[in-house]
């Protein structure tokens, strides 16, 4: 008899979760701040995906990359919160944790078996104080170098063959002779944040993790990797064009598209420039990382899921989180995105410059996550003020940039 | 009538361009091209930019003509542009402005106007100080009061609301619409008021009989002020705004908003116009009423 109601219970504890997770799927709210034509149909493959296994889908979206989500935290205080949300920031993401705000997916997570497929800089970008409350959706590279083949061979040269940076920087006289722009960059100020980043990045992983990751440390502000990096941000400012002052990094990428520039080191969402336009990887462009690379900038996209008030609530996002994490849907993600899909084996149906970045993530020391998932917003606003200070004023020594720096630090975690 | 050309020499005549002196004559003329140029320039970029393929604009040149225009891009930001997971663009939000705009229009201008008419018109207890009080409130900025007006919305049920994004645009231009039309009753003579009551009009006989026939100008004024500002506004359409309905700025914000997307040049350009189309109209048909309007009052000691 024991033995029956024993047997009977472990089949009743098996069937539940099946039971629930079949029958009991209902509806969540979207926030959601992407809008351009290839977001949207990224998007729509997983809300495909969602809805056809029975979930109800409703989405609100709302346009902004300023970073402070003002619209979703409205929505959080007039009490109508949405169920999943896109906002990478971890201060945030902190906060709302703070408040009790966030689900805890890690067990379902765990559960999922995806976990040795996700790149660490993925991975970091997840979880919030040690709990998984995010599933990514994508991934860019911050640093990468896009070049016009067509251009390339007019001047002569091969940007491939380059070995080193300074390999590189030694080709530009000759590209400058055939009336070339060698390298082109967009001097806004989030462009300029970013452009440095990737460069700490690519001479030294481990300063770019002391100075931009989640406990920075001050003493390596003042480091040979910081100097470095924005000895190389100097040259590169030096060889810009007059045209950079706060030019758009799409416009920028038509300088290179049309063969007026050689190259343009930026985000990869560069690609989607180069599809719109029709240009063939491989044929009229391609890409590359710096040659030399210590270290990758990673983005992550990711959706947060706030905390489901029942189970209902709580199967339905687990539902639509299990399906991002599905390698089809992940690779057919960032087909349409021109991103590259999250999981390292998800390599079969994307592109060659997918493949090279999923090649160098399977390196778990190679890829950082972006610093605006990571660092204090203050912080960050700070650097992003002296770096912009830095390209703007070619008599600023990195000794200077380093002082203003740590006096920024103390200002914002002296607090 | 003619006018003797003895005299006519010594009147003075203003808003006349000098006729005599051909230098000053065409340097005016010359300045108010220059203006005329400079102010059209912008909407000339759009114009062609949105006539545009993408293609054409990779080539960099802004101002050229377009070299095969198509209005393409116009009607793919009516009809199709993303702005949500349906690709509806623009026009999904074109009556949820209007659905905003119509109630708060009149409620703003019949509260305020009645407000008006009482501060200017009769003796009101501590109207002065209600007066300073509303002069205080106009410059309050709305971002600065925007989280107690969450909570306040909320608990009186107008949260995510289309009618709540009309009642907060009411409460939010009722100090300065009741002050522009204080003003402008003051200088409706008070015999009129008085005679009025001497013939049995009382607070609504003489505001419906006397001092709304006389008004038609300044109703034109704010009127034009609260439709331009209505729809062009963003923050309280999107603070306060059904979530499955809001106004098009939103939509328009959404349509040419991305980081690192694909930036649709011609098509943010026909959404920007088509957004803007409706209160350039307004001015267009009453522009004559608003200036009236406007200077009306203006000379009042």
């Amino acid at each position: 008899m024991k033995r029956t109601l024993s047997v009977f219970l472990v089949l009743l504890a098996l069937a539940v979760p099946g039971f629930a997770q079949k029958k009991a799927i209902g509806d969540l709210l979207v926030f959601n701040n992407w809008s351009a034509a290839s977001e949207i149909g990224a998007l729509n493959v997983v809300r495909g995906a969602f809805q056809a296994q029975g979930g109800i889908w409703n989405d609100i979206t709302i346009a902004h990359d300023t970073g402070a989500s003002i619209p979703l935290i409205n929505m959080v205080t007039g009490g109508n919160p949405p169920d999943v949300f896109i906002e990478n920031n971890v201060s945030l993401r902190r906060q709302m944790m703070k408040q009790g705000l966030l689900a805890d997916l890690t067990s379902f997570y765990n559960a999922s078996g995806a976990d040795k497929f996700i790149p660490k800089a993925a991975k970091d970008a997840m979880v919030v104080d040690g709990k998984v409350v995010s599933i990514p959706l994508g991934i860019h590279i911050v640093g990468t170098m896009f070049y016009n083949i067509a251009a390339a061979k007019k001047a002569g040269v091969d940007p491939k063959s380059w070995k080193t940076v300074d390999a590189m920087f030694a080709d530009f006289p000759k590209i400058r002779k055939a009336g070339l722009l060698p390298l082109v960059v967009g001097a806004q100020k989030w462009q300029l944040d970013y452009l440095l980043g990737a460069l700490v990045a690519q001479v030294d992983g481990q300063v770019y993790d002391d100075v931009f990751g989640l406990t920075p440390k001050k003493a390596s502000i003042d480091s040979k990797g910081m100097r470095d990096a924005l000895a190389l941000f100097r040259k590169i400012q030096q060889e810009a064009d007059p045209g950079a002052a706060n030019r758009n990094w799409n416009d920028t990428t038509a300088l290179v598209i049309r063969g007026d520039a050689l190259m343009q080191f930026h985000g990869d969402w560069m690609k989607g420039e180069f599809i719109g336009a029709k240009k063939v990887l491989g044929v009229d462009y391609d890409t590359f990382f710096l040659p030399g690379a210590k270290g990758v900038v990673v983005t992550v996209d990711e959706e947060t899921f706030l905390k489901p008030n029942n189970d209902t609530k709580k199967n339905t996002q687990e539902l639509l989180a299990g399906i991002m994490l599905q390698k089809e849907i992940t690779e057919k993600f960032a087909a349409i995105k021109g991103s590259t899909p999250i999981r390292t084996d998800a390599s079969a149906n994307v592109d060659k410059h997918a493949k090279m970045v999923l090649a160098a993530l399977s390196d778990p020391k190679l890829g950082h996550p972006v610093r605006n998932i990571t660092m204090d917003n203050d912080y960050a606003g700070a650097y992003a003020d002296v770096t912009d200070a830095f390209w703007n004023t070619p008599s600023m020594t990195a000794d200077q940039y380093i002082k203003a720096l740590q006096t920024s630090f103390d200002q914002v975690f002296s607090k | 009538m003619k006018i003797d050309p003895s005299i006519r020499s010594q009147m003075i005549l203003p808003n006349r361009v000098p006729s005599k002196n051909p230098v000053s004559k065409t340097v005016f003329y010359l300045l108010l091209s220059v203006f005329a140029v400079l102010f059209a320039m912008p909407l000339y970029v759009m114009i062609v930019t949105s006539l545009k393929s993408m293609d054409e604009i990779r080539m960099g040149h802004i101002f050229a003509l377009p070299i095969t225009p198509s209005f393409d891009a116009w009607d793919m930001a009516w009809n199709k542009a993303a702005s949500g997971f349906d690709n509806a663009g623009l026009k999904s939000g074109f009556w949820n402005s209007v659905i905003i705009l119509i109630p708060s229009l009149a409620m703003s201008v019949a509260f305020s106007s009645v407000c008006g008419y009482a501060l200017a018109c009769w003796n009101v207890k501590m109207g002065n100080f209600l007066l300073m009080a509303l002069l205080v409130c106009a410059f309050i900025p709305f971002q600065v009061i925007m989280y107690p007006l969450i909570k306040m919305s909320v608990a009186v049920k107008l949260y995510n609301t289309s009618f709540g994004v009309s009642v907060v645009h009411t409460v939010l231009a009722l100090p300065i619409l009741t002050m522009i039309f204080k003003n402008y009753f003051a200088s409706i003579p008070e015999e009129l008021i008085k005679a009025s009551r001497v013939d049995g009009g009382r607070f609504w006989g003489t505001f419906v009989y006397v001092v709304l026939p006389l008004s038609p100008n300044i109703m034109i004024v704010v009127a034009i002020m609260q439709i331009t500002g209505i729809w062009n506004d963003f923050l309280v359409g999107l603070t306060f705004g059904n979530v499955k309905a809001y106004p098009m700025t939103v939509n328009l914000n959404n349509i040419t908003q991305t980081q690192t997307g694909v930036r649709v040049y011609n098509v943010y350009m026909a959404a920007a116009m088509l957004t803007a189309i409706p209160p350039l109209l307004i001015y267009f048909f009453s522009g004559k009423m608003f200036i009236r309007g406007i200077t009306a009052g203006a000379l009042k000691g």
